[in-house]
């Protein structure tokens, strides 16, 4: 039953194909039609699962719907709309899925289909398809890209996004042969290392055999005694060697490995600097950094613990099978059995062993991270007098990982009684078979002896291998997750024909330009505006209307949908990204001091400036004097672990650093919150020195700064809606006005 | 940059208008004579001299404040002072920035909450307790350490290269 599902499960590639039924039902009842697009979908009309397909074709929009049993994929026509009768089509967003609306020219909105996120991104296809058709335009300018969630062919679940390839069934060989790339540089020391091990490995398989001889051929027949001291000495001398040798092979591991982890590292910070910001939205910060820090240390413990020592064990465990045959292949052959009953219990406990271990791992994760919420929190916590439910959290989490501790240790404590008692039923057999062999004079004493010796250093290694298998492959995983990183390519990066643009005139123009953060969700359509340089120009709106985005298109943090954007006649693309970011600057709302000295952030854009230069940008932001008033003046701490500087003095660095880098393109998204009338005129007048010889393009929250602008642009849903100076759009008491009145209305009650 | 903005970058003080002396109470304050842009003499009975940057420049960019701790100006560089005005501004400099050098590290001992520092400074000797083991000590480029003590007072390493053996050896006790 189980595998059935899996299969139906899976997307199969040839699933997206419109199925020959309904193909030939289109031919069929429409002769003279041709397929344009078809889409599939998992919702019927009443939102039950089920499969519909929406067919377009030169004049109509056919809905097949499935009939009968799903196994045997038969459709009837539903419904059928002309297109002639058709004025728009739209795919409408719900929760979960969307619902495909066709528009009639009197505005009617009909449903034609529904269906789940699953298909989203098709259905906006559609719909764009749809309305092309309709409205006449051309098609092929805004496609939207096709995308969807891909799952693996081998397992049937979906790969995760931002992978290429299924994780799980990836071959592991593929992440440890990367791996090996990595320590290419190091060859010779691997060589060294395995000669190292081996030699180790050798001189620990000594010791049995001595013991075989000393039994054998001095002791027991009381013959020889001058080999005694020879043997003694060898014995010595093996464990010596193979102590040695070890913590030789141990050290040179150790160097190897971090240094293959430090090449590791750095080839992974470098490519997170190169990638993308749309990188960036799609991961959260937090696992980004987890696999920089945790995955890279993860690996480098593979490389300096983990594989060396299972590599040790497998060569210890050929060695012993070796010499166990050789002293009694019979014995060996007996000895399979319980060795092989050993290993299944090894193999077959363990995994449910680690279930407890991860259960009290992941306990403890919470509860570290309750704790953690908690008290950063402490002041909430505190003006709402939560302390007791607080506490009461804490208590149940605290109690499972309690439990959770407890519990592992009883697993443990069965798993290890129980492994030890298999091992001495291992050595009962060898004595008492052996002994049977020695009376039928098949194995001397010293066999035996040596056996035994061998057979007791033959679990270790075993069990080590087998806790050793899961770590590896979960480690593999971690090295997985950073290569994955390291081949990903940048979204935004030069194109083959960029030039560099020296003589920056500042002249900004969007032609038709369409954009959303989502493929099918676009928060900007169609969007043309010109900007002179020098001008100032002000974005207004709503929140959400767009004025961020047109920002971020600007700065190139991501590149269009559709449309183009042009600087000084150069389309954005065409111009080499390195090169451009030089001559745009770009002051946020949330000014962002990294960790460093004030003087360190205002340089933060031109880090060759002279200490003049600091000196004039500050003051030209109004921000030297208070820089000074601090004790270490200039040289102050900031950030994460420095002192915590005002919102208005935050701000104000970030303007003297956006003056020092003197940019010909300048974005300013106005902060809104509140600071005293005193900072707010210093800031003010700091922000009117930044603007002034410069194309600027601010998002503005003052009534001052929007006086000042040469034009406005006002923005509703991702459109221009109106341009003009301050009192040309106030005298047109449209948007624009409305707007102000607002913010007036807003400001008069913070008076208040 | 407009000329309207060259208005408030003219905050150089030329060293060859200034003249500083010891005021007339002399209370320890400086005093200071200044030839403004227009030529006219001005006099300050009371300035401070406060470093733009002080860890990284001590002696460069020294700021003049007046009573207000408004900035009347800044001094780019104390070496082209003729040496007795050097010595003045140095010296209420010493006064103000008390952050003594380390020039020797004679005893470090671990308590139970904090680290017990012995050293001598260019100021004199001092007891001083650190909070952890090297939470509280900056590093400021690759071998300048500042140490922070319990008490929010600040001492400099210059460059633990250059402190003895035996200071090296209590040093390494804490990184």
């Amino acid at each position: 039953m189980l595998k059935k599902l899996r299969k139906n499960n899976q997307l199969k590639k040839g699933q997206n194909i419109l199925p020959v039924m309904v193909s030939e039902a289109v031919k069929q009842q429409f002769p003279n039609e041709t397929i344009i697009i078809s889409a599939l979908t998992d919702l019927l009309f009443d939102a039950t699962y089920g499969k519909e397909w929406v067919v377009l074709t030169s004049t109509r929009v056919l809905i097949y719907t499935q009939t009968g049993d799903e196994e045997l994929e038969s459709y009837s026509l539903r419904t059928e709309y002309a297109l002639s009768t058709l004025a728009d089509a739209k795919a409408e967003n719900t929760v979960g899925g969307g619902i495909l609306e066709l528009i009639t020219p009197d505005g009617e909105t009909l449903r034609a289909a529904l269906y789940s996120n699953t298909h989203a991104r098709r259905f906006a296809r559609l719909a764009h398809s749809i309305q092309s058709k309709v409205q006449k335009k051309d098609s092929k300018q805004n496609v939207v890209p096709e995308e969807h969630t891909k799952y693996c062919e081998t397992c049937g679940f979906p790969i995760p996004e931002g992978m290429e390839s299924c994780p799980a069934c990836s071959k592991k060989g593929r992440t440890f042969t990367r791996l090996l790339e990595f320590s290419r540089p190091y060859t010779k020391s691997l060589w060294v290392v395995l000669l190292v091990m081996i030699l180790s490995t050798l001189c620990g398989l000594v010791a049995p055999y001595t013991s075989k001889i000393l039994v054998d051929d001095v002791l027991k027949p009381m013959k020889n005694e001058w080999m005694l001291a020879p043997l003694a000495l060898a014995l010595l001398i093996s464990y010596i060697g193979q102590n040695f040798l070890s913590a030789l092979h141990g050290q040179l591991v150790a160097i190897l490995g971090h240094k293959v982890v430090y090449d590791v590292r750095t080839q992974l910070y470098a490519r997170l600097q190169e990638l993308s910001l749309s990188f960036y939205d799609k991961k959260q910060t937090g696992s980004l950094m987890a696999r920089v820090n945790q995955d890279t240390n993860e690996v480098g413990q593979l490389l300096v613990d983990w594989l060396p020592i299972t590599t040790e064990s497998i060569l210890t465990i050929i060695g012993i099978g070796f010499f166990l045959c050789k002293l009694s292949w019979k014995l060996t052959v007996i000895i399979i059995i319980p060795i092989i009953i050993t290993i299944w219990f090894f193999k077959s406990i363990w995994p449910k062993v680690r279930v407890y271990f991860h259960r009290y791992l992941e306990t403890r994760a919470k509860i570290s991270a309750l704790v953690s919420d908690t008290l950063s929190g402490v002041r909430v916590v505190k003006a709402f007098g939560q302390e007791k439910a607080e506490l009461q959290k804490f208590d149940e989490k605290n109690i499972d990982f309690r439990d959770a501790g407890i519990l592992l240790e009883k697993k443990w404590a069965i798993y290890h009684p129980i492994s030890h008692l298999l091992i001495m039923l291992g050595s009962v057999i060898v004595w008492y078979v052996g002994g049977k062999f020695i009376f039928a004079q098949e194995m001397t004493l010293g066999d035996v002896i040596a056996y035994s010796g061998y057979l007791s250093m033959f679990y270790r290694p075993v069990q080590t291998l087998t806790r050793m298998a899961n770590t590896v492959v979960n480690t593999l995983s971690a090295g997985e997750r950073i290569f994955d990183i390291i081949e990903t390519e940048p979204e935004i990066k030069d194109a083959p024909d960029a030039v560099e643009v020296n003589d920056l005139k500042g002249e900004i123009e969007f032609r038709n330009v369409t954009f959303g953060y989502n493929k099918f969700k676009p928060v900007i359509t169609n969007l043309s505006l010109k900007i002179a340089p020098n001008e100032i120009v002000g974005l207004a709106g709503h929140s959400g209307a767009g004025k961020s985005t047109i920002i971020n298109l600007i700065c190139r943090l991501y590149d269009t949908d559709a449309g183009t954007i042009f600087i000084d006649g150069h389309d954005v693309k065409k111009i080499k990204y390195a090169d451009f970011r030089k001559h745009v600057g770009i002051v946020l709302q949330e000014p962002y001091l990294f960790s460093g000295t004030i003087a360190e952030n205002i340089l933060y854009a031109k880090p060759n400036a002279s200490r003049n230069d600091i000196i004039r940008a500050a003051k030209i932001a109004n921000a030297h004097d208070f820089i000074i008033k601090k004790p270490d003046g200039y040289d102050t701490n900031v950030g994460e672990r420095g002192v915590r500087l005002s919102v208005g003095e935050k701000q104000r660095i970030s303007i003297a650093r956006a003056v020092l880098s003197s940019p010909r393109i300048l974005i300013l998204d106005e902060a809104t919150s509140s600071v005293d009338l005193e900072t707010e005129r210093d800031i003010q007048e700091a922000l009117e020195r930044l603007v002034t010889g410069r194309t600027t393009v601010v998002i503005a929250h003052r009534l001052s700064t929007l006086r000042n602008c040469h034009r406005l642009l006002v923005i509703e849903e991702g459109k221009n809606i109106e341009i003009g100076t301050y009192q040309e759009l106030i005298e047109k008491n449209g948007a624009f006005y409305k707007l102000v009145k607002l913010q007036e209305q807003l400001s008069q009650i913070r008076r208040v | 940059m407009t000329e309207d903005m060259d208005r408030y970058t003219q905050y150089i003080i030329d060293p060859a208008k200034v003249k500083f002396y010891r005021n007339a109470n002399d209370t320890g304050g400086l005093a200071m004579e200044l030839i403004g842009s227009d030529g006219i003499k001005e006099v300050y009975p009371i300035i401070r001299p406060v470093r733009v940057f002080p860890i990284t420049a001590p002696e460069e960019y020294i700021s003049i404040c007046d009573k207000g701790n408004k900035e009347i100006g800044i001094l780019q560089k104390l070496s082209v002072l003729s040496a007795d005005q050097q010595k003045l501004i140095r010296h209420e400099l010493w006064l103000r920035y008390v952050m003594p050098v380390v020039t020797e590290i004679v005893d470090i001992e671990k308590g139970p909450n904090a680290f017990r520092w012995e050293i001598i400074t260019n100021r004199g000797k001092k007891v001083l307790y650190v909070k952890e083991r090297n939470e509280q000590l900056t590093f400021i480029g690759r071998f300048r350490i500042i140490i922070n003590d319990v008490e929010n007072c600040r001492y400099d390493i210059t460059d633990y290269r250059k402190l003895s053996k035996h200071s090296l050896l209590e040093l390494e006790k804490v990184i």
